[in-house]
C-alpha cells in the first residue's frame, strides 16, 4: 500500500519525501481538528457526575 | 482486468495466433492483444524450389530432395527459435494473466505440431522440438502462475498488515491526543475563557485588608454575612468562574449551568458545570459543581491536593464568593446524596456549601471524589478582588 503510494508520487526522491511530509502533516491536522474530537464525542463518554 | 481470452487459435488455415486475450480496462475499453504469430505458410513459401543439384559447402553437391530437406530443417530451427521467443513472452505475461497463459501453453504445442506438419521437409525430430520449446514455456508459465498466486497472497497479507499497523498508529495517536494534547490545549483554553469572562465584569483589583488579615483562619472575616444569590443561568450558559490558588497561579475556569458533557464539561469555553438540581450560588444549601479529573482540560485534576483551609473563590458579576475547603469524600458514582443541601442527609441545613465532584481514580470512573468547602464570606466587586485573586490575575 505504502510502496504503491510512493510510486504514485511524482518527482525525484527528495520531492517525494517533501510530499510525504506534507501529506502526513495534513492528515495529522485533519485528525486532530476534526476526526479525533468526533471520535471522542462518539466513542468515549466518560461518566464523571454523581447523577448518572 | 482480464475478462476473457483465448490461448491459441488459427487466424487462417496456416497462421497460428499464439496468444491473445481480451483486456478490459478501467474505462470499459476492450482490446484484443496479440503477442505473436507463426505463419507456417510464410515459412513454407521461403523454401526454394530446387530443380537441380545444389552445391553445398559441407556435403558437396546435394540433390534437390536433400537441399529441400536441409532448408526445411533450417526453417524448422528458426520456427523453433521463434516459438521459444514467443513462449518467453507468454511466460512474462503469465505473471499478469496466468489463467490465459496456461490455457495457451496447454493448447499451443498440439496446434503448432499440426501446423508444422504443413511445412514441407519438416522432420519428425523438428516437429517434436517445437512442442518441447513450448513445454519449456509452459513450465515457465506454470511457475509464474504459482509465483503469481503466492505473490498475490503476499500482497494481500501485506496490505492488510499495513492497514492494521496504520490503524494501530492512529489509535495510539488518538489516545495521545485524548489523554495529553487535548487535555493541555483544553486546559489553556478553559483558563483563557475563564479570564475573559472575569474581565467582562469590570474587575477592580484591590485587596481587602481586613479579609486577608486572617489567612488560614477557617472562621475568616465576614464582610457580607448575607451574600447575594446568583440565580441559575440558562442551561449551558456560563455565569461564574472558579478560582483555586491551590490548583495553580492561572487556574480560573468558567462554570456553566448544567452538566451535559458535550455542551459544558468537554468544551473549551467552560469545563465546569453546576448541577441544576443543587442550590443556587449564595443560597443556603449546596452549590454543587462537576468537572473532569483527567482529559478535557482536567479542571479538577488536582482536587485531591486540596488542604483544609484552602480558599476557593467563585467569581460572578456581583463579586467573589469565598469558600474554605473542609474535607474530601470518596463515594460510588450513584451517590446523588452528596449534592443535597446537607450532603448524605435529608436535613435542612443552615450552611452554604460548595461541593466539587469528579472521577476517582484518575483515568477511571469507578468512583467519585467529592470536595466539600464551606462558605466564608462574600466580597462585593466594588470592594475589589481579594489579594490572592488579585495576585493571580496580575500574574496571569
Amino acid at each position: 500500500m505504502y510502496s504503491a503510494l510512493w510510486k504514485i508520487l511524482p518527482g525525484p526522491r527528495w520531492a517525494k519525501i517533501v510530499q510525504v511530509v506534507v501529506i502526513a502533516v495534513v492528515v495529522l491536522s485533519i485528525s486532530v481538528e476534526w476526526i479525533f474530537p468526533w471520535a471522542a464525542d462518539t466513542f468515549i463518554q466518560p461518566e464523571i457526575t454523581v447523577d448518572q | 482486468m482480464v475478462t476473457g481470452g483465448r490461448g491459441v487459435g488459427t487466424r487462417s488455415s496456416h497462421a497460428l495466433v499464439l496468444f491473445s486475450h481480451v483486456d478490459k480496462h478501467t474505462h470499459g475499453e476492450q482490446r484484443i492483444k496479440t503477442l505473436g504469430t507463426i505463419d507456417i505458410v510464410a515459412y513454407r513459401d521461403r523454401l526454394p524450389r530446387f530443380r537441380e543439384p545444389v552445391r553445398d559447402s559441407d556435403n558437396g553437391n546435394l540433390t534437390p530432395r536433400d537441399a529441400v530437406r536441409k532448408h526445411a530443417k533450417r526453417l524448422a530451427k528458426r520456427v523453433t527459435h521463434h516459438a521459444k521467443h514467443l513462449a518467453k513472452r507468454v511466460s512474462h505475461h503469465a505473471s499478469r494473466f496466468p489463467g490465459v497463459a496456461l490455457s495457451f501453453a496447454t493448447r499451443s504445442a498440439t496446434t503448432i505440431s499440426r501446423g508444422l506438419r504443413k511445412l514441407p521437409g519438416a522432420t519428425a525430430r523438428s516437429i517434436k522440438r517445437l512442442p518441447a520449446a513450448f513445454e519449456d514455456g509452459r513450465k515457465a508459465i506454470t511457475a509464474s502462475a504459482r509465483n503469481f498466486s503466492a505473490k498475490t497472497v503476499d500482497k494481500i497479507i501485506g496490505v492488510v498488515g499495513e492497514v492494521l499497523m496504520t490503524a494501530g498508529v492512529f489509535v495510539l495517536l488518538f489516545l495521545g491526543w485524548h489523554v495529553w494534547y487535548n487535555d493541555v490545549v483544553s486546559g489553556i483554553a478553559q483558563n483563557n475563557a475563564g479570564s475573559e469572562l472575569s474581565n467582562k465584569w469590570d474587575n477592580v483589583p484591590l485587596s481587602v485588608p481586613e479579609f486577608d488579615r486572617h489567612p488560614g483562619d477557617s472562621a475568616g472575616a465576614r464582610l457580607e454575612p448575607e451574600p447575594p444569590i446568583t440565580a441559575s443561568a440558562e442551561l449551558n450558559a456560563r455565569f461564574a468562574t472558579l478560582i483555586v490558588p491551590r490548583f495553580g497561579e492561572t487556574f480560573e475556569r468558567a462554570i456553566a449551568e448544567g452538566v451535559d458533557p458535550k455542551k459544558v464539561l468537554n468544551v473549551r469555553s467552560a469545563g465546569l458545570g453546576h448541577y441544576p438540581q443543587s442550590n443556587d450560588l449564595g443560597e443556603v444549601g449546596n452549590f454543587a459543581v462537576a468537572g473532569h479529573r483527567t482529559t478535557y482540560g482536567a479542571p479538577l485534576g488536582n482536587i485531591d491536593q486540596l488542604r483544609v483551609g484552602d480558599r476557593l473563590y467563585v467569581e460572578t458579576e456581583a463579586g467573589w464568593y469565598v469558600y474554605r475547603f473542609r474535607n474530601l469524600e470518596y463515594v460510588w458514582p450513584r451517590e446523588v446524596a452528596v449534592i443535597k443541601p446537607v450532603p448524605q442527609s435529608n436535613a435542612a441545613g443552615a450552611d452554604r456549601l460548595l461541593t466539587l465532584t469528579s472521577c476517582h481514580p484518575k483515568l477511571s470512573s469507578a468512583e467519585r471524589v467529592i470536595a466539600y468547602s464551606v462558605f466564608e464570606t462574600f466580597v462585593p466587586r466594588d470592594r475589589g478582588a481579594p489579594s490572592e485573586v488579585a495576585a493571580m490575575k496580575a500574574a496571569g
